[in-house]
């Protein structure tokens, strides 16, 4: 997309083995500027480099992911952040997500798919793989769609945003979301975005319950 | 009596409070069953010693102190409040006297009339001295009550400091009233023997000691608490450690050694390295799963095991997505059988490398999508001799009143199984 300027990148993870190895698997389109392997030198990382797109590992030793956003987010609200990480584990994806990552990857996404990944995340979008789109399928069920009069819009989802990210879950991209609803890859982005805020802004108790109680995946 | 029955010997059998055909705590039979005496005599001594209040006294302080046969040290945890303990009296058990609340109310009747005839004959020992002892007792009964369970709280009031801050606060509240009762029944104690201006100044003296005494050793006592916390703390942490050492060793470690010795052969490397992913997730993130779940298998759990099956089988990876979950009948057995074989199909014929599996449980009932990105294939063609799809996919949903679709194209392959029914979640 933005093949002009490549977009730079700070990787953020407690394992020297993990960052180096996500360093080679990085395409063209992104350079990396700076590594962090704690929370204080992640935060004195990124203010010093102000990077377009932060890949931040979920745990690490003196605080993890969320604590490096709490960090950044207020004096850097430009930076945007990736999870990246091998937790499977609801309370750690949606914490770090609603702490305000644009997204969360697996570690086992391969090169090309991380890629495109950060190069969304730097131009604003959100990136949501089958495991979040579950996670997120799984918070926001219950009263379903119809139901809820009562509380904010943003505590539930709308038929559209269902239908995507259950496409997503299945294993779609974007695209082939987009293919497969006839709809543009843009109105999938515009869903997809709207999901993330509703998940980082919504209020509803359950939601908060749910990723705190839930160990199963 | 009451010392006789604290005094146990071998050839007796040990006094527990007895749990079956009990009155009120199961004491009396106890003591009976202990002492080889009749039961309903042990209960009208005690009914008429109750008069004087020294062996309502002595019934508080067994049935604080004697565990019940069922020993399970649960007895007394079980009551947490006041009216539970009056329910506990109240409430018939299984197996308990069938009569039991009229008898109760017949021992009431002959203590009373036995309270009556004492009194009546000026031959009340106890009233100045027994009330107040009573009510002295009764609170201490209610601090030793709750006590640990305060102090439990007070340890684990890091796990749960969501749960209920009134309840916390009750137990506070039941020891201070403890407290409360105590003080009075003292007090009323010494007044009635004309003790108390005595006692002020004995207490006086007591109050001053123990202020002094705090004084001296209060930095002592401070540090041996904080030394015994930091202790517990650092048990508590090496117990893990052990645990977590243990379970690294039995299926990390063995792991790795496998996958060094067989690191000629990258299936087997890339199997071995993918089921030892899978155990070590499943253990990190789903412990009370497995544990809690004990016999009862869910729909997830059985769609997790086929995937994990078709893993070690064929050597792919396959990511399975679950949202919502329901408890497995013949129908969802057969629609796992179903994805399973659509698994089994994605592994074997469309040279991807992974598959992902999305199933969603709602309350219209139960979807689950097997997609891969291979190389796929025009489901017309299959030859007629082929009867995966048809009979294991197909014919397998149809029969349980559900759908299958298969679609596949340059993009890869879906298979998408939809059973409709009401769930149960």
């Amino acid at each position: 997309m933005t093949a002009t300027t490549p977009v730079r990148v700070v990787l953020v993870d407690d394992h020297q083995l993990v960052r180096s190895g996500v360093r080679a698997e990085l395409g063209d389109a992104v350079s990396v500027v700076g590594e962090a392997g704690d929370v204080d030198e992640a935060v004195r990382v990124i203010t010093a480099e102000k990077p377009d797109v932060v890949l931040l590992d979920v745990h690490m030793p003196g605080g993890g992911g969320v604590e490096v956003i709490r960090g950044v987010h207020a004096s850097l609200p430009a930076v945007r952040f990736l999870a990246l990480s091998v937790s499977d584990a609801a309370e750690d994806v949606i914490g770090v997500v609603r702490a305000g990552a644009r997204g969360y990857v697996t570690k086992a996404i391969d090169g090309p798919a991380l890629t495109d990944a950060i190069v969304r995340v730097a131009s604003g979008d959100a990136v949501f793989g089958p495991r979040l789109a579950g996670f997120v399928l799984d918070a926001f069920s219950g009263d379903g769609v119809a139901a809820a009069p009562a509380d904010d819009d943003l505590d539930a989802l709308t038929p559209r945003e269902r239908e995507v990210l259950r496409l997503i879950a299945r294993g779609y991209t974007y695209r082939e979301a987009a293919q497969e609803l006839v709809l543009s890859e843009r109105t999938i982005e515009t869903h997809v975005s709207s999901v993330l805020r509703k998940l980082q802004l919504s209020n509803r108790r359950e939601l908060a319950r749910w990723a705190t109680s839930r160990h199963i995946v | 009596m009451s010392d006789d029955g604290a005094e146990q010997s071998t050839s007796r059998s040990p006094l527990v409070r007895r749990t079956d055909g009990r009155m009120v705590a199961g004491v009396a039979g106890g003591i009976a069953r202990h002492l080889g005496l009749n039961v309903t005599l042990v209960r009208i001594l005690f009914t008429i010693l109750t008069v004087n209040g020294i062996a309502f006294l002595v019934y508080f302080a067994i049935w604080l102190l004697v565990p019940d046969d069922t020993d399970d040290g649960s007895g007394h945890t079980r009551l947490r409040r006041p009216r539970e303990v009056v329910r506990a009296v109240i409430r018939t058990r299984p197996g308990e006297d069938p009569h039991r609340r009229q008898k109760l109310l017949g021992y009431l009747i002959v203590g009373s009339a036995v309270g009556s005839i004492l009194g009546a004959f000026g031959l009340h020992t106890g009233t100045a001295s027994g009330l107040p002892l009573t009510i002295a007792v009764i609170g201490a009964g209610l601090i030793w009550w709750r006590a640990p369970e305060a102090q439990r709280a007070q340890w684990s009031s890091d796990a749960r400091r969501y749960g209920s801050r009134l309840s916390g606060r009750g137990s506070l509240l039941i020891v201070l009233g403890g407290v409360g009762l105590v003080v009075a029944g003292v007090a009323a104690f010494l007044a009635a023997h004309d003790a108390l201006a005595q006692a002020r100044a004995g207490a006086l003296a007591i109050g001053a000691t123990f202020v002094g005494v705090l004084l001296v050793t209060g930095p002592w006592l401070f540090r041996l608490v904080r030394e015994l916390t930091a202790e517990r703390r650092a048990r508590i942490r090496e117990h893990e450690r052990a645990e977590v050492a243990a379970h690294v060793h039995d299926s990390v470690l063995q792991t790795l050694a496998l996958i060094q010795a067989q690191a000629g052969d990258p299936d087997a490397v890339r199997r071995l390295a993918r089921r030892q992913e899978r155990e070590l997730r499943g253990w990190l993130y789903a412990p009370q799963t497995t544990a809690a779940e004990g016999g009862a298998p869910t729909f997830s759990g059985v769609l997790r095991a086929a995937a994990a099956d078709v893993e070690d089988t064929h050597g792919i990876s396959i990511d399975v997505v679950v949202v919502g979950d329901t408890t497995v009948d013949d129908a969802v057995t057969a629609t796992v059988a179903a994805a399973k074989e659509a698994m089994v199909n994605a592994a074997k014929s469309s040279g991807a490398p992974a598959v992902s599996v999305f199933a969603e449980v709602t309350s219209g009932g139960v979807e689950v999508f097997v997609r891969d990105r291979g190389r796929g294939f025009d489901p017309d063609d299959v030859p007629a001799d082929r009867r995966g799809i048809r009979d294991s996919i197909v014919g397998r949903m149809a029969r349980h009143g559900g759908t299958a679709t298969v679609r596949s194209g340059d993009g890869g392959t879906e298979v998408a199984l939809n059973l409709a029914r009401k769930v149960t979640a």
